[in-house]
């Protein structure tokens, strides 16, 4: 049975406002408030050149602080390696913009 | 009573305080009519717009006239009363005149007033009572020092013993302490475990791409379904996606990268396959040439067995197929037949197990994924080496008469889709390829032929119960589809027709043991070349019964084959191992290069290329070795050079060649 076609440019065009959640454990709710609060952080931070990575963590990371407690830490990047040790039920690691992923956890 | 002034022409009654302070003025100070008025009646000035009657001349220069009296202006002119008594409004004209500006309540009182006297009352019982107060305090005062100082009627100083700060008494008690006591508690850190994680970019790449082709299948199986919401039978739901890992499109880039990085890898060896030239070749050594050996095609499966066939793909030039089995009687094994390819030697391409030994294999030319197979059983199977099952897509069995001795060998049809398969039990069958079997036909016996020199000859009514002879090897002539040689196993080669069942054409002695192999000539019709256990390669000429041709190889020789570029070349292995390859146009006698193919074992086939000058050499071990040919030994196949030959196609000069080498033999058979 033949699949459906993909089309690559509306392929480009659709991930650019998706983001993927790969690992996280904490609980719905603050899954969804955590994804918004980074897909925010980010389309704010995106400039004519591109997104000015350093400025979206710190907002990401000052709003967290605020909303869930002190000490969270934020990483963006575009292919990095880590090994991170974190309390339970405050991690989030996701994709977005087809680019970028972003590791969010408190220690 | 003056006239009232008239101001503006209305009569301000109600107006303010300060209007009417103005309206007393003396006469002599409102003289100056318009400057006095702006002046003193700065609200006047600015109320002229408001009702503002403008005044004629005349009227200005009149005099107005003004007089204070003691009348109160705010009084009324009468009080009138209504008397319930008389029943009339009652007038009084006597109205109070007084204005009562200012009031002030003081405080002082008569001496003899009553007020006073309470007054007075009062201050005496408080000075009583602070006398009592006093003496109260004095009596407390224990100390002699300070009874001394009784403070009689000095208001001063008894005011001063109130506040005495060394006056007072020390009293203490004590609280109770509110009693200590120490609690710790230990909160559980919050649970910290380790993560981690590496990113890349395509990893991201591959993550959106699944999603995406997730929701794209997702929408568009709501499309279909939507499409067949009449139908009863749905198709089947999708199955399960397949992981981008092991799909086709994976399975090939993986197949090229695995060829790519074996290049790599051995890169030496890839090159001397392409650009073989040994420098010690020259004009010193004209008559011999060297084989260098590449690469080794084996698997752990085809160890313990034998190398039994080898046939190249006429397709794919660097497709070979090699079959596995057991020459050896007691150790009857599985057969294997293995695909390899040159471009990737470390493993075989495809693969096949059978039940019983594989002895032959052959390629069909037309369809270059057909092989057709013998067996050490005696069945002859079809496979198509594309397909992904181990199954054949043929097989003869018991009841399509298949052999019951080992199929020694299989040679496809050149167009139809038929086969030929010769057998220990003395048949020759042709096989059909039907829509769903195999159509055995079969084509000859091969009838035991007696030496007329045996003694035999007297006992010939017997001679039809010795039996069919054993065939080992056959090979039509590529110049006359219908005649075929067949080799047996008593040492006699056959000329047989594939009309003509019944005799053979013409039989050629020479051999005392079993023929391993006939092979026709490519380029010549009538020269063919013959091997055999006897240690001999015999060249015949079909129309002499007797070899023109013969060498004694020390040890017996497994396979001989012509090379397909020249008309004199042939290589051939014997049973320790050793490479022969002759050119008879160069050198008649020798061979033109010996080569240990393998060590300390036995070489059972030889194949060459039908492009590339490679040999192949299979051996007891399940290995083939491959080896290129030096250029000494693969010269031509000519090409045109001179004026006469131009018109002639290599093929011909090759049989010319061929000719001209015969014409040189002696006349003698051997």
């Amino acid at each position: 049975m033949e699949g459906p076609e993909i089309d690559i440019a509306h392929f480009q065009k659709w991930k650019l406002s998706k983001a993927i959640i790969i690992e996280t454990d904490m609980s719905e709710q603050v899954q969804q408030e955590a994804k918004e609060c980074v897909t925010t952080g980010i389309d704010k931070a995106s400039g004519s050149r591109g997104l000015n990575i350093e400025k979206a963590c710190k907002f990401i990371k000052e709003l967290m602080d605020r909303q869930f407690g002190t000490y969270w830490h934020c990483i963006i990047g575009e292919g990095f390696s880590f090994e991170i040790e974190r309390q339970a039920k405050a991690t989030l690691y996701m994709y977005y913009a087809g680019k970028f992923a972003i590791l969010l956890y408190k220690c | 009573m003056s006239r009232p002034r008239k101001i503006g022409g209305k009569k301000k009654k109600g107006k303010g305080k300060a209007n009417r302070h103005f309206e007393e003025i003396p006469d002599e100070v409102s003289d100056d009519k318009l400057g006095g008025d702006d002046m003193m009646n700065p609200d006047l000035a600015t109320q002229k717009d408001m009702d503002h009657i403008s005044l004629n001349t005349e009227e200005r220069k009149e005099l107005i006239t003004k007089a204070l009296n003691t009348n109160n202006p705010c009084a009324p002119h009468n009080e009138t009363q209504y008397s319930h008594k008389e029943k009339i409004f009652k007038k009084d004209e006597l109205v109070d005149q007084m204005v009562v500006h200012f009031s002030l309540d003081n405080d002082i009182i008569l001496i003899d007033s009553d007020e006073y006297r309470d007054q007075e009352d009062f201050r005496d019982i408080k000075k009583q009572r602070n006398r009592e107060l006093l003496d109260f305090v004095n009596d407390g005062i224990k100390d002699e020092e300070f009874s001394n100082y009784r403070l009689d009627d000095d208001p001063t100083a008894q005011k001063k013993s109130l506040r005495n700060t060394f006056n007072f008494q020390e009293r203490s008690c004590q609280t109770f302490n509110l009693q200590l006591r120490e609690k710790g508690i230990k909160t559980d850190p919050p649970q910290c475990s380790r993560f981690f994680r590496e990113t890349t970019q395509w990893e991201i790449f591959d993550k959106y791409m699944a999603d995406y082709e997730e929701q794209q299948r997702i929408e568009w199986e709501e499309q279909q379904k939507n499409k067949k919401k009449g139908k009863k039978n749905q198709q089947q739901v999708q199955q399960v996606r397949e992981d981008p890992l092991y799909s086709a499109s994976m399975k090939r880039a993986l197949k090229i990268m695995e060829r790519m990085i074996v290049q790599g890898a051995d890169f030496d060896k890839f090159s001397d396959y392409k650009y073989y030239h040994d420098e010690t070749e020259g004009t010193d050594s004209p008559n011999t040439g060297t084989v260098l050996p590449l690469w080794r095609f084996s698997t752990d499966k085809s160890r313990r067995k034998q190398v039994t066939s080898i046939c190249w793909n006429p397709k794919y030039k660097d497709l070979f197929a090699v079959g596995y089995g057991s020459y050896d009687f007691l150790k009857e094994t599985s057969g294997l037949i293995c695909c390899y390819t040159i471009k990737n030697p470390t493993w075989p391409e495809y693969s096949f197990t059978t039940e019983s030994g594989v002895m032959c294999l052959d390629f069909h030319k037309k369809n270059p994924a057909l092989l057709a197979v013998g067996l050490y059983d005696g069945t002859v199977m079809v496979f198509d080496i594309r397909a992904k099952s181990n199954k054949a897509i043929y097989q003869s069995t018991v009841r399509t008469m298949k052999h019951t001795d080992p199929v020694w060998q299989v040679s496809w049809d050149e167009n139809e889709m038929l086969f030929y398969s010769i057998s220990s039990d003395g048949r020759v069958s042709r096989w059909t390829l039907m829509k769903n079997k195999l159509e055995p036909e079969e084509v000859l016996k091969l009838k035991l032929v007696l030496d007329q020199e045996k003694e035999l000859v007297d006992n010939k009514k017997e001679s039809f119960m010795y039996g069919l002879a054993g065939g080992m090897c056959f090979d039509f002539n590529p110049f006359n589809d219908d005649q075929f040689l067949v080799g047996t196993e008593e040492g006699k080669i056959h000329l047989c027709s594939k009309a003509y069942s019944g005799q053979y054409l013409e039989t050629y002695e020479g051999h005392f043991l079993a023929v391993y192999a006939v092979k026709w000539n490519k380029y010549h019709p009538r020269v063919f070349l013959s091997c055999s256990a006897d240690w001999k390669i015999k060249m015949w000429d079909k129309e002499i019964t007797r070899p023109i041709l013969s060498y004694d190889l020390g040890c017996a020789v497994g396979d001989v084959e012509w090379a397909p570029y020249s008309s004199t070349v042939f290589a051939a292995v014997i049973y320790t191992g050793q490479l022969y390859v002759y050119d008879l146009d160069q050198e008649k006698h020798k061979f033109m290069c010996e080569h240990t193919a393998m060590k300390d074992a036995v070489a059972n086939h030889v194949s060459f290329n039908q492009e590339d000058p490679i040999i192949l050499v299979g051996d007891q071990k399940g290995g083939v070795n491959s080896f290129i040919l030096s250029k000494n030994l693969k010269r031509g196949p000519i090409e045109p050079i001179n004026e006469e030959d131009v018109k002639k196609s290599s093929e011909e000069l090759e049989k010319e060649k061929m000719e001209k080498f015969l014409s040189t033999q002696d006349k003698e058979v051997y």
